[in-house]
């Protein structure tokens, strides 16, 4: 009974603070805090902001073919023997998107605005529930873990 | 090994080493939750994808499992475990069916990284911290030791087949040990903790053992001893073989097939293709239909494989799986060493940069350490050096049996390495 009782509480738990993720990631919009583009298989329609994001452009089709050959030029193809060593960083992030270039040509792969902050909070609710079962469980027991009586 | 059993005997051990990993964990975390959102900006993306991930096979390779002793994950759980832990046996079902979960965890990690995106972005990554550091702090309250280590962690299982691999071996005196009525390198004792992987040092292997040092610290008979093995031979010893564990060999190969072939032209290719079999565009969709292909043809070409032995050998089909799959797990470790080494040596310098930056330093160069021609041959050197230990692993682990029954095994560890100097051929893209 007691197990029971302990799984059914982490698993509300566990859904309450999905929950509370996806309920702030809805009403997120216009996000003010520090968030990030990650890839999603979601299809959105925001190409602007696809445009201006530095870090995991998921470009379309066209970009796809004009990105292949600025990914050989910049040199990182092992193969071609054509590459440079001394890129800089910046030759990097733009390695980055042609290999996003690469990965998003045909199946495109969207984006979509993550605001991490639900993320946190779920994670700090799921958290402080589980350690008040477990400290609600403990107190249950004996100092030699056998149940108190 | 006496330099090795002093460190780990030495009360400083593992703590020393713990505590800053544990900081640096924490900077790293804060750095991919609220740092730059450019992964080439972010010092928590270049210390986990650029540093962290390439090293950590060497680190199994040479220490075995000695990272899971310092791991903060394992530290927050024995954070947990003191002022929360409930100290619960492990229930059945994660004895028996741990590996199998860690398995599809492993798939599941890959698959969620092409699709949502988690090396590419800092944001991913921090949210995956956050969901393992969830799971780490349950299993730490409610059950005994380092349950998650040891049955749920996917770098644990990894780290486990790798570190069968590895140099370093503890065992212990077993005349000592059969008449020792205390346990105490299992139980502990008033100072120190018991094994923490719920093991005896005369029986565990380094695919379990993590080298924390507490049976050197707790054992009152000095049994406890550190040697130096050849690498691999922790491979040709085994004598009950696992399914579970030989497929997670398999399943690391496949993957590493995945991660560098999703750099190929053939690539959207292949995209193009499910996009018209399948009528969809979307992109996760489309990738969980070539993954799971990739991975099924993976395990397939070993069932093939095994089948043709069982056919020689006259054993079981699943026997065969079972034992010869710990025969590709150097070829497996040489891989991911070779793919992650063009990430480390390519990219490396930008750890350094983005540590910079946290001081309000901006420094701005090459990220590369080595060349990249110098980098090829370094990664055709380990396929070479992960090709021949397999070949041994698998002549050993045939041992007693016909010579025949092997010879499937051997033609596949060629076909994988054919594959891998193939896509190492091909150009690949930096991570950050």
């Amino acid at each position: 009974m007691k197990k029971f009782v302990t799984i059914s509480l982490l698993i509300f738990l566990f859904l309450i603070s999905g929950n509370i993720a996806l309920a702030a990631e809805n009403d997120h919009s216009g996000h003010s805090g520090p968030s990030t583009d990650i890839q999603s298989g979601e299809h959105s329609s925001h190409d602007a902001t696809l445009q201006q994001s530095n870090d995991v452009i998921q470009p379309s089709h066209s970009e796809h073919q004009s990105n292949e050959p600025s990914q050989s030029s910049t040199g990182h193809g092992q193969s071609q023997g054509t590459s440079s060593p001394e890129h800089s960083s910046h030759d990097g992030q733009a390695q980055n998107q042609n290999s996003e270039a690469h990965d998003g040509g045909h199946g495109v792969k969207e984006v979509k605005e993550v605001n991490i902050k639900p993320w946190v909070y779920a994670f700090l609710a799921y958290t402080a529930g589980v350690l008040l079962l477990a400290l609600i469980l403990k107190k249950g027991r004996g100092k030699n873990n056998e149940l108190v009586s | 090994m006496n330099w090795l059993a002093r460190i780990l005997k030495s009360s400083l051990f593992p703590g020393v080493l713990q505590w800053p990993t544990a900081f640096v964990f924490a900077v790293i975390i804060y750095q991919l939750l609220y740092g730059p959102d450019s992964s080439s900006k972010n010092f928590g993306t270049s210390m986990t994808w650029v540093l962290w991930w390439p090293i950590i096979p060497l680190i199994f390779f040479i220490l075995g499992r000695m990272w899971c002793a310092i791991c903060p994950f394992a530290t927050l759980s024995d954070i947990i475990q003191k002022f929360f832990g409930n100290n619960r046996p492990v229930p059945q079902f994660l004895k028996k069916y741990g590996i199998w979960i860690i398995d599809a965890l492993f798939l599941l990690i890959t698959w969620a990284d092409h699709v949502f995106g988690i090396v590419d972005s800092p944001r991913g990554s921090g949210i995956l911290l956050l969901m393992i550091i969830a799971g780490v702090i349950t299993m730490g309250a409610f059950f005994e030791r380092r349950a998650w280590c040891k049955y749920l962690c996917f770098l644990g299982g990894v780290a486990g087949n790798y570190s069968r691999c590895g140099s370093i071996d503890i065992t212990a005196d077993p005349k000592k040990c059969t008449t020792c009525k205390v346990k105490a390198c299992f139980n502990g004792n008033e100072q120190v903790a018991g094994c923490p992987m719920f093991g005896m040092p005369r029986t565990i292997g380094s695919e379990t053992c993590n080298l924390c040092g507490n049976c050197f610290k707790t054992c009152p008979n000095n049994s406890v001893v550190a040697k130096v093995r050849v690498p691999s031979s922790g491979l040709w010893l085994i004598n009950t073989p696992r399914l579970s564990e030989s497929s997670l060999a398999i399943v690391i190969m496949s993957i590493v097939f995945v991660q560098n072939a999703t750099m190929l032209e053939v690539w959207a290719k292949a995209q193009s293709l499910v996009e018209t079999v399948l009528g969809t565009s979307n992109y996760g969709v489309i990738f969980t239909m070539i993954f799971s292909v990739a991975v099924l043809s993976t395990i397939g070409a070993m069932a093939i494989a095994s089948g043709i032995s069982s056919f020689l050998n006259k054993e079981s089909l699943i026997d065969n799986f079972a034992r010869f799959g710990y025969a590709f797990i150097p070829l497996d470790l040489a891989a991911h060493m070779a793919h992650n080494l063009f990430h480390l040596l390519a990219e490396g310098k930008n750890v350094i940069y983005t540590a910079m930056a946290l001081f309000g330093i901006n420094v701005s160069g090459s990220n590369a350490i080595l060349d990249v021609s110098t980098i090829s041959a370094l990664q055709y050197i380990l396929l070479g050096v992960g090709t021949i230990g397999s070949i041994v692993a698998a002549l050993k682990l045939n041992k007693g049996r016909p010579l025949n029954g092997v010879i499937p095994i051997l033609a596949l560890i060629i076909a994988f390495l054919l594959v891998n100097i193939y896509l190492f051929l091909l150009p690949m893209s930096h991570r950050v």
